[in-house]
């Protein structure tokens, strides 16, 4: 049987020496299937929360996290920060002005896209907040699925709106530039000013993980260059 | 110039189509479009069944239709479909067809089949209708309401006013046993819920309830 309502919620590859396949399928109206190589493993939507939450429970028991509920990262952050979560050595809590911190914004090309640092007040986000340019509603971000880029900056604003606990922006150690948050960053200058002071939390690695995110970037980029190939192809 | 096809030019078709003792279905007809309104940008979408494909090709071809790119070229077709094929002839007919009946996936650019109980009672239930004296093999009703549910779900994420009154009008000439058979095939646990708001003629919320649905 076939289910079109597939949505997958994670996909990675080759993560050590065993696992080729590693894919996460939500069947809506079926089952959550995990992959992993040729297994498949089916959960109702219980058993998976259950599942997730036991993983995470063993995550924050880790004395190397120093009790950090890796939960409240956003998802998208977390999956994309998961190929260096070994790396990570210790995280803490540092205050900053907003007006100290960067921001990454993607330039996209017809063959490839690049990344540029700006100004929390330069960013496609923060220009939409102002009503300067609308250029953000056709940015490329991750969303989840059915939602646009303009219902989640409006969703964060109202929630930022009623609750002052927010989760801290995400910054590595070393750098200014925000990893994860820059919705609630551009808000919060947009509903204060630039010297706002915003709670950050500061991940420092065991090692430098530059060389090991420059490969991890060209295997990305040697996938999407076969995937055009292939549809080029076809 | 005509924007819309002349109609002799769709019973010649269908004629010759009937003459080639050829399996095929008719799988929609747009606001009664065929034979008379079919506008000149618009396709014939008709299912051929898969081992009849290579005659069906050769009787295009002897009736000087060329293949074209279909439109969905780029999707990637999961489970093994058969890729969709486009024809044109002289005067500007297109022919789309489907050797399986698929719908889009919720994950980009992916095609998936439905299921293949529901694909082999295509050509078996299919209802005779007539344009003019012409006789056309269309898809059953059964199949047509499951066909447009599905399509409205996944290819066009909303159900148009098109849609729904043709839903509204299957309704009640549907076997809704043999209806909730195939649905299940698509929507699993969700095909009650589905039900009840087609039912309830609650059409605009069913994409959002059906990405929302956790009931299993």
């Amino acid at each position: 049987m076939s289910n079109p309502g597939v949505i997958l919620l994670a996909s990675k590859t080759n993560i050590g020496p065993n696992i080729v396949r590693l894919d996460i399928e939500d069947n809506i109206g079926e089952s959550i299937h995990i992959h992993i190589n040729n297994f498949r493993f089916d959960f109702t939507i219980d058993q998976f929360i259950s599942f997730s939450k036991a993983i995470n429970k063993s995550q924050v028991n880790l004395q190397r996290f120093k009790g950090l509920d890796f939960h409240n990262f956003d998802s998208f952050f977390l999956y994309r920060l998961s190929p260096f979560m070994n790396d990570i050595d210790s995280i803490s809590y540092k205050n900053i002005k907003l007006k100290d911190l960067k921001c990454a914004q993607k330039i996209k090309l017809p063959f490839f896209s690049y990344w540029v640092f700006k100004a929390i007040g330069d960013s496609h986000h923060y220009n939409f907040l102002t009503n300067k340019s609308s250029k953000f509603s056709s940015y490329e971000q991750d969303n989840y699925i059915k939602v646009n880029n303009i219902q989640r900056i409006n969703n964060v604003k109202n929630y930022l709106k009623k609750n002052k606990n927010y989760e801290p922006l995400v910054i590595y150690e070393g750098s200014n530039i925000i990893r994860d948050g820059l919705h609630r960053a551009a808000i919060l200058q947009n509903l204060n000013d630039e010297n706002y002071i915003v709670k950050c939390l500061v991940v420092k690695f065991r090692r430098n993980i530059k060389i090991k995110a420059f490969i991890n970037n060209i295997l990305n980029l040697f996938i999407k260059i076969t995937n055009k190939f292939k549809n080029i192809i076809k | 110039m005509r924007d819309i096809h002349h109609k002799d030019v769709i019973f010649d078709f269908f004629s010759r189509l009937n003459e080639a003792n050829l399996d095929y279905v008719l799988l929609r007809n747009s606001n009664n479009e065929l034979p008379s309104k079919l506008k000149k940008n618009k396709d014939i979408d008709l299912w051929v069944a898969l081992n009849n494909r290579e005659r069906f090709i050769k009787f295009l071809k002897k009736n000087n239709f060329r293949k074209i790119r279909h439109p969905l070229r780029k999707y990637i077709r999961l489970y093994g479909v058969s890729k969709f094929e486009m024809f044109i002839n002289k005067f500007g007919l297109i022919v789309d067809i489907n050797y399986e009946i698929c719908v889009k996936s919720l994950s980009k650019l992916h095609l998936v089949p439905i299921d293949e109980h529901y694909q082999r009672n295509i050509l078996k239930n299919f209802k005779k209708i007539y344009f003019s004296n012409v006789p056309i093999k269309h898809i059953g009703d059964n199949e047509y309401v499951v066909l447009l549910i599905a399509r409205q779900i996944f290819d066009k994420e909303a159900f148009s006013a098109w849609s729904i009154s043709e839903i509204n009008k299957l309704s009640s000439i549907c076997n809704s046993k043999i209806v909730y058979q195939y649905l299940k095939l698509i929507f699993f646990s969700f095909t009650d819920e589905l039900l009840y708001l087609i039912n309830k003629k609650r059409y605009k919320i069913i994409n959002q309830k059906y990405i929302e649905f956790k009931k299993y």
